[in-house]
């Protein structure tokens, strides 16, 4: 035999093996490991006679409909579910799976999970939720990671409120997080790059009709904010390029026009007031396109064009199929629109062909026995 | 030594309890780790597998060189008789047999799908647990994984009543 190079196991001088263990993403692993060490309660291993972290990797492939399970195993598996390692681990090698939560309006609201369903290729609902404000009107709700977020809102007894609750999908979890700086129902909102952005609504107080407040996760607080710029008219926002679309209402003519919102630099510019016509259609943003549903005459898929400045239709959809009103989400580039009693019709964007004006879809009917409306769709993918 | 034999580039396994094992370097790249160990001219006949014994890594070969795709000139003959679909049939049923061993052995079939990234290995090694986890109550997974329950009764009523739609 000649010469035969051996890889000495785990030597730092030796480069294949230091190439060797970066292939093997050993730093997450190490992690996990050393996290679990510092903590008296999560000696237990995983799973008996597996080290932590290859147990990991046994235990990321259980689909998320028995997630649930998982946490009422032990501590362990349940501090394991919302850890760092777990989605980084399911995101990595595909094994994440996506939820559409929509909140429905019916007597008070409730959560409705929905599950793509891949051997009917429709949704089912995997689970209800009453959320601990559900007794509220005029609750805005955004999406941040894996948690939803519900802000303010107001009942028979109180008027505008401060209060958020907060639903963490990866423990299952409803919380109270920290209050907004204004009491706020009615109110526009929208989720970008980790922070929500409110602004107006009604129930403010004289001092605050121009205000608009900022909660950031990293800090898991809010701050609030004055733009001397930003009319106080908005009516709805559009996270679009890490920007906001603002939609705006003049008072004095009833108009729409709209600005966009450069949260960076924390500046305003005016936009094309085409765009505002989506004030009153849900959209949804599907690769870097914003999508518009119009509700006006029929149900009609519109999109629109930066380069043209203008709303071009995709397409019809029959509203006996998509049961106005509306509202849209998207797991990749299909695109679903939830109407009531949760109809719903998928558009899947790769294959969506017109025939005589109306766009290729499949549907399936109600979902649930009441016609409750949905009021809000968001997708969180674990 | 590279060995070449009809065309075919040789690996030499070593497992750390000192048995050699020679496998064509396709079936060896089965393995992303020995992959970019090749890849990156790290390896040229003999590679030490550390922390797999013979008895495992004779396993994983074998795995290995059911799952290697049979393409190029080799494979040729193999795949022009059966159907794409029936091999995968045959796969899936020689995996089933291949999986019918001990607690054990598993785990250190795990162990060894993950140190040489061998997605396939892995997602077949893991099934069982995912099965168990799927299929039974919570006590039974609790009892067949050997997990310690580590909740107070007081904190288990909660966390059951709070994932309650798991056991409907």
């Amino acid at each position: 035999m000649a010469s035969i190079r051996t890889a000495v196991p785990f030597s730092p001088a030796s480069f294949c093996v230091n190439r060797m263990n970066h292939h093997l993403e050993s730093s997450d692993y190490q992690k996990l490991f050393c996290r679990k060490m510092d903590s008296a309660e999560l000696q237990t291993p995983l799973l008996h006679g597996l080290p932590d972290e290859i147990a990991l990797l046994c235990l990321a492939r259980v689909p998320r409909q028995y997630h649930n399970a998982l946490r009422c195993v032990s501590r362990g598996w349940k501090a394991l579910l919302s850890s760092e390692e777990w989605h980084s681990y399911r995101k990595r090698n595909n094994l994440a799976e996506s939820w559409i939560y929509v909140i429905c309006r019916g007597t008070g609201f409730k959560c409705y999970v929905l599950v793509p369903d891949p051997t009917t290729r429709s949704l089912k609902v995997i689970q209800v939720m009453e959320p601990p404000c559900s007794g509220r009107e005029g609750v805005s709700i955004e999406t941040l990671d894996r948690r939803l977020f519900l802000m303010g809102g107001c009942s028979w007894l109180k008027d505008a409120n401060d209060e958020v609750y907060c639903y963490d999908a990866a423990s299952n979890h409803w919380s109270k997080a920290p209050p907004m700086p204004t009491a706020r129902c009615f109110f526009v909102s929208a989720a970008l790059n980790d922070k929500i952005y409110v602004t107006g609504g009604l129930g403010l107080t004289d001092k605050s009709p121009n205000s608009w407040d900022i909660y950031d996760k990293a800090t898991d607080s809010w701050f609030s904010h004055k733009n001397p710029m930003l009319t106080p008219d908005i009516v709805k926002f559009v996270a679009l390029d890490d920007e906001l679309v603002t939609i705006h209402k003049a008072s004095w003519n009833r108009m729409y026009f709209a600005g966009i919102y450069d949260p960076v630099d924390q500046s305003w510019r005016g936009k094309e007031n085409e765009i505002a016509l989506c004030w009153s259609g849900p959209t949804v943003v599907v690769d870097g396109m914003l999508y518009m549903l119009d509700q006006s005459l029929g149900t009609k898929l519109m999109v629109w064009l930066n380069e043209t400045k203008q709303w071009v239709m995709v397409g019809r959809l029959s509203d006996k199929l998509t049961r106005p009103p509306c509202e849209l989400v998207a797991i990749g580039r299909k695109i679903y629109v939830i109407g009531k009693g949760l109809s719903t019709v998928t558009i899947d964007m790769d294959m969506a062909a017109r025939v005589d004006g109306f766009l290729v879809s499949s549907s399936t009917g109600p979902l649930m026995e009441h016609d409750f409306s949905p009021e809000k769709c968001s997708v969180i993918t674990i | 030594m590279a060995t070449r034999e009809a065309g075919k580039k040789m690996i030499m396994l070593k497992s750390p309890d000192g048995m050699e094992f020679e496998v064509e370097e396709a079936v060896a790249m089965e393995s992303q780790t020995i992959r970019k160990m090749i890849e990156d001219d790290c390896a040229d006949t003999a590679i030490l597998i550390p922390n797999i014994n013979s008895k495992i890594l004779s396993r994983v070969i074998e795995y290995c060189n059911k799952h290697v795709p049979t393409t190029g000139a080799t494979g040729a003959a193999a795949s022009d008789t059966v159907a794409p679909a029936a091999l995968a049939e045959d796969l899936k049923i020689w995996d089933a047999e291949f999986i019918k061993v001990n607690r054990a052995t598993r785990f250190n079939l795990i162990q060894a799908a993950s140190y040489l990234n061998i997605k396939g290995l892995l997602d077949l090694t893991s099934q069982t647990t995912i099965d168990t986890i799927s299929d039974n109550s919570l006590e039974e997974i609790r009892s067949f994984l050997s997990t310690k329950n580590d909740y107070l009764p007081e904190e288990e009523q909660t966390i059951r009543r709070e994932n309650q739609w798991a056991f409907q």
